[in-house]
């Protein structure tokens, strides 16, 4: 049975056997309790001098003890702060990045930014934007929804699995299973290596990586597969000032792409920023999340080209990304609407672009065109992330996982002597 | 995003009975929703929603404006019903006569035969029930229905998805 006729059926249950209770409240007869109304207040100097004085030294204290605490100037709050959003935060952007990269040539190119062009600069990097915008869909949004869960495996060759939810733009739920089992590293004491799978619906992605230990807490670095061989490699690079994760995407063993991105939490929201650069040019985009249309949520985002020579700032603007159905395809597209200043010049401009419907291959969503079965992959809730174990679960080796990879494809083993963190 | 309903809290104040019917017909699925995933009689039901609206006009000056309406009247709801469900002990009596075409149904169940919301939510959980039908029957919002259950969004989505599974293997069975 689909999910489309599923809910058909509970709408049509419901209906019939929701009772009418209009005609049964006779709005005469109820007595309303009238507002409070707050007794007027008299002001006595006495009580005006005390409370100025103590307003007075509340507020200096605070601002003493506010000094003594805020680590210094350029500190973004931290967005990830339980183990499962740490670990769990790198892979599932990992996947999202790697599939929305599939349909799209991103081989590097200079960034090709000339005194001469006219037009503007951010409407070359349109596509490529796009292939953010996937992940950000889900990702940004209050601080404190961030969904990852960890829940007990129920797939017998997997000892731990993690469950991330969320919704993109249009209000669709979006659900990744991580299953994935750890052992301790034969070289290094404080170091775990995991291997395992991403499940998104229908699609899943090997994985492999190792959290280590450090006196700032767990660092990690994962790579992700896809069936085509392509994988990507993201690496924590935080510190105790930022959060930030770098991404590198290989396409026939070749490097392809590569940018980082940072986590921040700003007025209880999570906003991220993506920068990636050649020699000579920087781009960066700022994203976060807004209530938007009656469709669904729109993403903001500020964006700025700078030539790294001389540290010029060519381009700044702003970016309103909301999603819409295209009345010939009737399917959902990116319609971006784009303020950008070019030197003493600003324009604006409006366009569309693809969207890669990452919420089709999650079951319960009912789009058009987003109504797909997906595999029954729920289990009894087990709430608490495992801590990085030192007792083998059974399996053995670096790289390895254990009873094996249940689809047996290729997963990448990390060279023991490559310098992961400098710590 | 403006609320519709809040522009109608002032007439509804003065007891104006077209914007009671606005406000009615606007929440009414929620309140049913949150009610039907607790108490499965449809009397008790019927009588808990005509609780649920009577009760929200007489505290209406209690709800703070710009809040969030839709999820302060299902928490009435809720309340009116654990309230009955603790009142009756969590009783509720088997009536043979709603219930008897559930024993005397000889044949296999075919697609034209209609199925009861008690049939379509075996399996499920109070509150599994409640964050379905809340979604699927109300169309509310994530959000709302997580600030209802009272637990993350992220848990919210997991557990809906996870009901849906469980309705389609309990159908699939019959």
């Amino acid at each position: 049975m689909k999910n489309r006729d599923l809910k058909t059926l509970i709408r049509r249950t419901a209906e019939r056997e929701r009772p009418e209770v209009i005609d049964r409240i006779d709005l005469s007869t109820i007595e309303i309790i009238p507002p409070v109304r707050k007794p007027a207040r008299t002001w006595r100097w006495e009580t005006v001098v005390q409370f100025a004085v103590v307003t007075l030294f509340v507020g200096f204290t605070s601002l003493f003890v506010y000094d003594m605490l805020t680590p210094g100037p350029g500190s973004d709050p931290i967005a990830l702060e339980t183990e499962a959003e740490l670990v769990g935060f790198p892979i599932v952007s990992a996947a999202s990045f790697l599939g929305s990269f599939e349909s799209t040539d991103l081989s590097l190119v200079p960034l090709a930014m000339t005194l001469d062009m006219e037009e503007p600069l951010i409407l070359d990097q349109l596509d490529g934007l796009t292939s953010y915008l996937g992940i950000m869909e889900s990702l940004l949004g209050p601080a404190d929804d961030l969904g990852f869960t960890a829940v007990a495996s129920d797939r017998d060759e997997y000892q731990y699995r993690l469950s991330y939810a969320s919704l993109d733009l249009l209000g669709n739920a979006i659900t990744y299973d991580i299953y994935y089992n750890q052992t301790p590293s034969s070289e290094f004491s404080d170091r775990t290596e995991i291997v395992g799978l991403l499940v998104k619906g229908t699609r899943e992605f090997s994985l492999s990586g190792q959290m280590i230990q450090t006196s700032g807490g767990i660092k990690t670095r994962f790579q992700a597969v896809n069936d085509a061989g392509d994988y990507i490699v993201v690496e924590d690079k935080s510190t105790k000032q930022m959060q930030k994760f770098d991404y590198s995407l290989y396409q026939n063993d070749a490097l392809v792409q590569s940018h980082s991105v940072r986590l921040m939490v700003d007025s209880d929201q999570v906003t991220a920023m993506v920068e990636y650069a050649d020699t000579q040019n920087q781009i960066s985009f700022r994203f976060h999340k807004e209530a938007g249309t009656e469709v669904g949520d729109r993403i903001r985002i500020r964006y700025s080209f700078r030539n790294l020579e001389g540290n010029v700032e060519r381009e700044t603007g702003d970016i309103t990304v909301d999603v819409g159905q295209n009345p010939q395809t009737q399917a959902y597209e990116y319609r971006y609407s784009v303020h950008c200043q070019h030197g003493n010049q600003s324009s604006n401009h409006e366009t569309t672009g693809k969207r890669k419907d990452l919420a089709s291959e999650t079951p319960g969503n009912d789009k058009p065109g987003n109504d797909h079965p997906g595999p029954d992959h729920h289990g009894p809730d087990n709430p608490g992330f495992q801590k990085p174990s030192h007792e083998k679960p059974g399996s053995e080796g670096h790289g390895s996982s254990g009873k094996g990879n249940s689809r047996g494809e290729r997963l990448l083993a990390i060279p023991n002597d490559e310098v992961l963190f400098s710590l | 995003m403006p609320n519709p309903i809040e522009d109608y809290l002032d007439l509804l104040a003065q007891k104006d009975d077209q914007a009671f019917a606005f406000v009615y017909e606007q929440t009414k699925r929620g309140v049913y929703s949150v009610i039907a995933s607790l108490i499965p009689d449809r009397q008790t039901i019927e009588d808990l929603m005509q609780d649920t609206y009577i009760k929200m006009l007489k505290n209406l000056n209690l709800y703070q404006r710009g809040r969030n309406f839709p999820a302060w009247l299902l928490e009435i709801a809720k309340n009116l019903a654990y309230d009955h469900l603790r009142q009756n002990r969590m009783v509720t009596p088997a009536d043979p006569q709603t219930e008897s075409y559930l024993f005397d149904r000889q044949s296999p169940r075919t697609e034209s035969t209609d199925y009861t919301m008690e049939e379509l939510t075996r399996g499920l959980d109070s509150e599994e029930k409640q964050i379905v039908l809340l979604r699927v029957v109300a169309e509310t919002k994530f959000k709302t229905i997580a600030e209802t259950v009272g637990k993350p969004l992220g848990t919210v989505l997991w557990i809906y998805n996870r009901a849906l599974a469980k309705m389609k293997k309990s159908l699939g069975k019959e």
